[in-house]
């Protein structure tokens, strides 16, 4: 298992769209994978889950994989979160 | 050997129908807890999971219709609530309250959404708690998809006449089996001779009894019936001697009601040579031919929400137009009014999505959401205005409170006519008396206006702070109220005095007493359903204006309700000749 904080760092933070390509990505991969925000832990691969998350721009998310893909998993996730969900700002 | 059962109900539209039943269930508005059964637990998951691939093909429809019109960016919305119903956590935890509190999906949705709310109720961000409008729409998609696999899974039968029968009937669905199967008659065990099916059962002279509760009794499918709408009688499995009786009995009401309709050729004018105009009120355009057999003057109150009633999306502009542009053609010079989308309160469409209000009839509807939505509302105007070019037409605006409103709304037609270059003398502009504000300070509006149309339901209802629907009050909706009488008596006098046609649609009209108040307190145009035009005509015909106003003016200042109604029977019905209200027995004065 790892585990990795990562920033969130576009505007409108994990709204439903940023939200939807997270799921997106992390169904790519076998691996369980959850996100912590504010003592709360839910399944990367629900969209419901990540939007009770309410994690706004500046906030510190941890995420968890755990499987065979759990590296490719992470990287993909860390990736997608640095490209700002692919926004402009 | 059968055994007719009887059962007494309120009758509420007019006539003999027989036929067999065909009970139409309809889930409730309102979502309860019904508990299932261990062993309908896998049905109702089953059931639970057709309308979610129900809910997401839809959806996915709908998002590829948006991507080719609008993009890419526009389907977002759409595609979030398709991640939200493929979201596995949603649906399991859906379906592990089906299964462990063995409660139905409704249920299991309703308590989803509270969760919900209380969740996203708590975030900071605007934005993010605003998602909770997704949730709901994609969860209130599930709810729909569960209503219709059930009610109209069923098969109908088109070869013969159907009683249909149920608790309640939405305008939209009764429309739907008028025009798919033989409708004989309806009944009812709840509703209010109010409500809208009502109004289009009567319209389409469909013999309908409310109010008839079957106690349990086990009522089938297939089993002969027959409605009796002139006297509220429903008889389950009639022998065959009441058959017969009502099979002549249904011929005699056609007699009679034929006869009412020859009352069409005469002369509306008072037995003292006053002329008054009955106009009729129409939901939709089909109702034309009727109205006019029956002798309709003109078409007093056409109410448009039926237009916005059968698809999830408002009519187009070319749809209104074309439609409002038969409606005109078909009734020739006579005068059309045509009123604008009166939402809200007790009206829900579903093409709109009005927030659920905590006191709806006070809350954002007709003219105050139009207002406030304004593309629909431009849409509506410019069809009608497109409609008129060629002709004439009456708008009509409902739930009038203040006088910045019409204002505001005559900008709005005004410029909306000039753009499309139709001229002043194609329309008039008139408002609804609902609300006492109007009746109240109506001496400025008729300056405003080319005429007025009081609408008694609401006035009354809002007059008195009544709920006519809510059993526990309705005692006090009593359109004879000094207090209502009054401020139609105020509307009257000041609309005469601003030089404006006054008109008045609502139940009142209908009624053979009212409408004999009604002239009485100078109130001479007025618009009903149309199969009760020839019954107020016959009546208006043999009165005398003079003598009814004179008795009118000492009526309205008596205090109650119940002296009034009195003074009036001693001093007008006295005197009536007996025989007009002898022959216009199925209509309770």
């Amino acid at each position: 298992m790892i585990e990795k904080k990562l920033k969130i760092i576009n505007k409108l933070g994990l709204h439903a769209r940023a939200s939807s390509k997270l799921v997106q990505t992390a169904n790519r991969y076998t691996s369980k994978i959850t996100i912590i925000y504010n003592n709360s832990e839910v399944n990367a691969k629900s969209l419901l889950g990540l939007l009770t998350l309410a994690a706004a721009k500046g906030s510190e998310i941890i995420i968890k994989a755990e499987g065979t893909d759990e590296d490719k998993a992470i990287k993909a996730i860390e990736k997608l979160i640095e490209k700002k969900f692919g926004e402009k700002e | 050997m059968n055994k007719t059962r009887i059962f007494k109900g309120i009758p509420a539209s007019l006539g003999i129908g027989i036929g067999t039943l065909f009970h139409i269930k309809l889930e409730s508005e309102f979502i309860i807890k019904e508990i299932i059964k261990d062993e309908d637990v896998q049905k109702e998951i089953q059931r639970f999971e057709n309308a979610l691939s129900l809910s997401i093909q839809e959806l996915l429809k709908l998002k590829n219709k948006v991507e080719k019109n609008k993009g890419k960016a526009s389907a977002i919305i759409i595609e979030t609530q398709i991640f939200l119903l493929k979201d596995k956590d949603l649906i399991n935890s859906l379906k592990k309250i089906i299964k462990e509190e063995k409660v139905k999906t409704e249920w299991a949705i309703h308590l989803t959404k509270i969760k919900y709310e209380k969740i996203f109720s708590e975030f900071e961000n605007e934005y993010l708690s605003g998602r909770i409008i997704d949730l709901n729409d994609s969860l209130n998609r599930i709810l729909k998809n569960l209503k219709t696999s059930q009610s109209q899974g069923k098969k109908i039968p088109t070869r013969t006449p159907i009683i249909i029968f149920a608790d309640d009937l939405p305008p939209s669905e009764m429309a739907y089996y008028m025009t798919h199967a033989d409708v004989a008659g309806i009944i009812l065990s709840r509703g209010g001779t109010n409500s809208h099916t009502v109004i289009l059962a009567k319209a389409f002279e469909i013999p309908t009894v409310i109010n008839i509760d079957f106690d349990g009794t086990s009522v089938f499918d297939g089993v002969d019936a027959i409605v009796d709408g002139t006297e509220g009688d429903v008889y389950i499995d009639p022998s065959l001697t009441i058959k017969k009786e009502f099979f002549n009995k249904k011929e005699q009401f056609e007699v009679y009601r034929s006869e009412l309709k020859s009352v069409k050729s005469l002369p509306s004018i008072t037995k003292d040579g006053k002329q008054f105009k009955i106009m009729a009120n129409i939901e939709v355009p089909e109702e034309i031919e009727l109205a006019l057999s029956y002798g309709a003057e003109g078409i007093g109150l056409f109410r448009t929400e039926f237009l916005y009633m059968f698809e999830k999306t408002p009519p187009t502009l070319d749809e209104q137009t074309k439609i409002y542009k038969q409606v005109l053609s078909k009734m020739g010079d006579k005068p059309v009014v045509i009123r604008t989308l009166d939402i809200g309160g007790e009206k829900k469409i579903e093409a709109f999505n009005i927030g659920k209000e905590e006191n709806p009839a006070l809350g954002l509807r007709a003219i105050r959401y139009f207002l406030k939505e304004k593309a629909h509302f431009y849409t509506q105007i410019k069809a009608i205005l497109r409609a008129a070019r060629n002709g004439k037409v009456k708008i009509l605006f409902p739930m009038i409170t203040e006088i910045e409103e019409i204002r505001e709304l005559k900008d709005i037609v005004y410029s909306i006519a000039k753009k499309e270059s139709v001229e002043k003398d194609n329309y008039d502009i008139g408002i609804m008396v609902e609300t006492p504000a109007a009746a109240l300070t109506i001496d400025s509006y008729v300056k405003e206006v080319d005429f007025v149309s009081i609408g008694t339901n609401d006035l009354i209802q809002y007059t008195l702070a009544v709920d006519r629907g809510n059993s526990s009050v309705n005692y006090l909706y009593k359109p004879l109220n000094p207090a209502v009488l009054r401020l139609l008596k105020f509307v009257a006098d000041e609309g005469r005095k601003g030089g404006i046609e006054v008109q008045l649609c609502g139940e009142m009209a209908s009624k053979p007493i009212h409408s004999i108040i009604l002239i009485g307190l100078g109130i001479n145009s007025i618009s009903m359903a149309s199969q009760t035009i020839p019954i107020i005509k016959r009546i208006l015909r043999s009165i005398s204006v003079n003598r009814t106003r004179q008795i009118m003016k000492d009526a309205v200042k008596l205090s109650s309700a119940d002296e009034i109604n009195e003074f009036i029977v001693e001093n007008l019905l006295r005197k009536c000749p007996s025989s007009l209200f002898k022959n216009i027995l199925p209509v309770k004065i």
